[in-house]
């Protein structure tokens, strides 16, 4: 049995395709991923992880022309207004919002987060980020991005001060003896006076201990200072690491850092990324991906915009008919990576011709697909899976009526839930 | 602009893309109702079956929308009309004024006697909300004469079979002319007609998904892209001055998506649906954009 989640965010998930219905507009208002939310859940996912940034990408060709036009990564939404209303209407399934370390204060980042985990009955994580770019750096008020393991430094300090607000309340804080008129006992509830070297806070937090009182938390480490991070502080980690043999070696990486630190390495769950085909027969599925290989202009300028979004660095400069260039980044430094592990001997247009990559190739039927990702999680070793896919009704009802019930025929889903919290459900297997 | 309903048979044992067996609970109904009122559908109509009360089911989708038509078939071997009558005056106050009544048998013998004593009770003391009693009765009819007949004289939408272009054009003229002949204009009963159309990606993606399907085709032949199967149904109300159509398709998520997102947004692009909904009842909306007066 293997965890499964959606990753996705609060932006255009499609818009002017087949089936986008009224994607331009619905994605700005709660109902679709309400709708998300109650498919997932009956579904018996674990959870929804939701992606976040703070800019407007204009790196490539170096204005926002791409970025607007085609609604790529913005407009983007705040996650954390949909979380309620998806709440409200599920009692299982977690949500895993994306929190930016760099520019959330500790204080205000404890408190929604505490606040959060009440509101879904202790079913929040938090999928903690550095930020990698510059532009959001400067809409904060700084010239530019603090370099990369100082990040991570500061990322280290603000768990730490996090999680001593978390727990500036005993649990048993608030006691509600009404005999004796003593709503919370004062004696369990302490200042945290924490001096750190990039961040101070007196406390205590004043929200009351939520439910899972930390809230889960979520990675997304590549770098050899990134996976030292998850490993100290990651209930899941995702990842985009690419083919078996890489997803085996980054989860055995991980599991000896977690030994390192100290912790059980069954702790943490490790999902990988994956954008499955699914077709309902395997020419519907094989037309469908070469449909999708076949838009090679369209993929070429997409990749090159990704690119230089995660890179930092505009990729209209670089010679398309040449192998692609080892880059200095000071972006998303093990997305670079990866992309040039893939593209080994490719010229740049041949690489950035194809679809959008994940971490192995999913396509067929629901059952071989199914069968795909139970022998991908055999090779690899663990976890599961975070579907990448956009959150349209079409993808929906292909994922949660085909590839689940086919996953659990095979046993390799679960088909009940048995815990109320999100960290719970996460260590259930 | 033309009209759209679905018709629900809760008794149909569907095999779904990926195989399964299609469920029916109250969630896969919920969801339905939403994903039609979204797309501004006249109405979802029900039908019933052993161990199935579609009434029950239209109180909970009266809170779950807003304006969609909810319509739950009466049958009249089951219903005495005094029952009938009083569980759509309820249905239809809470409901404020969306409730119609689907018949699908309607030449039987006691609606006649059932529709005969609306006017009495329409003056019974009110429910909170009026007309109460006097829902809009949308018929699902046969080509035969006593069917034809009962329709033009009570019925204020018809449900029809969708054979071939001509069948439909004649059933079309006919309801029309013995509207008229009862008094009333061709408009106040549109005809609709019963299709379950294969919509997929690209249009052999649908004519593989055609070729898939278990049971042969009850009605006329849709098959293709979104852009596709709109052409073919623009050009049959053309050609038919048919009102409108009544999906009587699956309700699996993935077909109501392919209708819903994919064949609707460009129905509404061109013009031939509302993109919203225009009255707050059914008879307002059944009423709207009457496309022509039969002359005949």
């Amino acid at each position: 049995v293997f965890h499964i989640g959606w990753f996705y965010g609060f932006q255009v998930q499609s818009w002017n395709k087949t089936f986008s219905g009224d994607g331009g507009t619905e994605w700005m208002t709660t109902e679709l991923f309400v709708e998300a939310a109650r498919a997932l859940e009956r579904a018996k996912f674990d959870c929804m992880v939701m992606e976040d940034a703070l800019f407007v990408q204009d790196i490539y060709r170096g204005t926002a022309e791409f970025t607007l036009k085609h609604a790529f990564m913005s407009p983007k939404h705040d996650p954390m207004p949909y979380v309620p209303a998806m709440a409200d209407a599920t009692s299982h399934l977690g949500f895993i919002p994306t929190v930016t370390t760099s520019f959330y204060p500790p204080f205000l980042a404890a408190r929604l987060l505490s606040t959060l985990d009440h509101v879904t009955k202790g079913r929040i994580g938090a999928n903690l980020v550095m930020s990698h770019n510059d532009r959001t750096a400067q809409n904060f008020g700084l010239d530019g991005q603090v370099e990369h393991d100082k990040r991570y430094a500061m990322g280290s300090e603000w768990v730490e001060l996090v999680t001593r607000l978390w727990e500036s309340w005993d649990a048993d804080a608030v006691v509600l003896d009404e005999e004796r008129d003593e709503f919370a006992d004062f004696t369990k509830v302490r200042t945290v006076d924490f001096e750190g070297e990039f961040y101070r806070s007196r406390g205590p937090l004043n929200t009351a201990p939520s439910p899972q009182r930390r809230p889960v938390i979520c990675q997304a480490g590549g770098s050899p200072r990134g996976r030292d991070f998850a490993a100290e502080h990651a209930d899941i980690l995702l990842s985009n690491v690419n083919g078996i043999d890489g997803m085996r070696a980054y989860r055995e990486d991980i599991r000896s850092r977690m030994v390192k630190f100290g912790r059980n390495p069954d702790d943490c769950k490790i999902v990988f990324l994956v954008a499955p085909v699914i077709g309902a027969t395997e020419a519907e599925a094989q037309a469908r991906w070469q449909r999708m290989k076949d838009a090679k202009d369209s993929n070429l300028e997409y990749n090159l915009a990704a690119m230089s979004y995660f890179s930092g660095v505009d990729h209209s400069t670089i010679e398309l008919d040449e192998v692609l260039p080892a880059l200095q980044t000071r972006g998303a430094g093990s997305t670079a990576q990866h992309t040039r592990d893939q593209s080994e001997g490719m010229t740049l247009r041949e690489y950035a011709s194809e679809p959008a990559r994940s971490c192995v190739e999913l396509i067929g039927t629901p059952d071989s697909i199914a069968a795909q990702m139970g022998e991908v999680i055999d090779a690899v070793g663990g976890d599961g899976f975070l579907l990448d896919l956009p959150l349209t009704r079409r993808n929906l009802a292909e994922v949660t009526e085909g590839l689940v019930p086919a996953l659990q025929r095979r046993g390799l889903m679960r088909t009940e839930y048995t815990h109320a919290h999100l960290r719970d459900t996460l260590l259930e297997f | 602009m033309f009209h759209l309903g679905w018709l629900v048979d809760p008794t149909r044992d569907d095999i779904d893309w990926a195989g399964n067996r299609s469920t029916r609970g109250i969630d896969d109904y919920l969801d339905l109702a939403s994903a039609l009122e979204r797309s501004a559908f006249d109405f979802l109509a029900i039908g019933d079956g052993p161990g199935f009360d579609p009434t029950a089911l239209v109180t909970v989708l009266g809170r779950h929308t807003a304006t969609l038509g909810l319509v739950p078939t009466f049958s009249t071997s089951l219903w005495s009309p005094l029952l009938a009558e009083r569980m759509l005056a309820t249905l239809d106050d809470y409901a404020e004024g969306r409730i119609g009544a689907h018949l699908s048998d309607p030449a039987a013998q006691w609606v006649p006697q059932w529709l005969r004593q609306q006017p009495l009770l329409r003056h019974q003391p009110p429910l909170r909300h009026q007309p109460g009693a006097n829902v809009p009765v949308i018929c699902s009819i046969s080509a035969s004469h006593d069917d034809l007949e009962f329709a033009a004289g009570h019925a204020d939408a018809v449900i029809a079979p969708a054979q071939g272009i001509e069948q439909m054009k004649a059933l079309r003229d006919d309801v029309s002319r013995r509207v008229t002949a009862f008094g009333r204009k061709s408009s106040e009963c549109p005809v609709l007609f019963v299709i379950d159309p294969v919509v997929a990606e690209t249009d052999a993606d649908a004519e593989a998904e055609f070729d898939r399907r278990t049971t042969g085709p009850s009605t006329i032949r849709l098959v293709g892209s979104p852009a596709t199967v709109a052409d073919r149904l623009a050009g049959i109300v053309d050609a038919v001055g048919g009102d409108g159509f009544v999906f009587g398709s699956a309700i699996d998520r993935r077909t109501v998506a392919a209708v819903t997102d994919g064949l609707i947004p460009v129905l509404r692009k061109r013009g031939l649906v509302r993109s919203g909904y225009s009255s707050s009842s059914l008879r307002g909306n059944l009423l709207e954009g009457a496309l022509h007066e039969f002359k005949g």
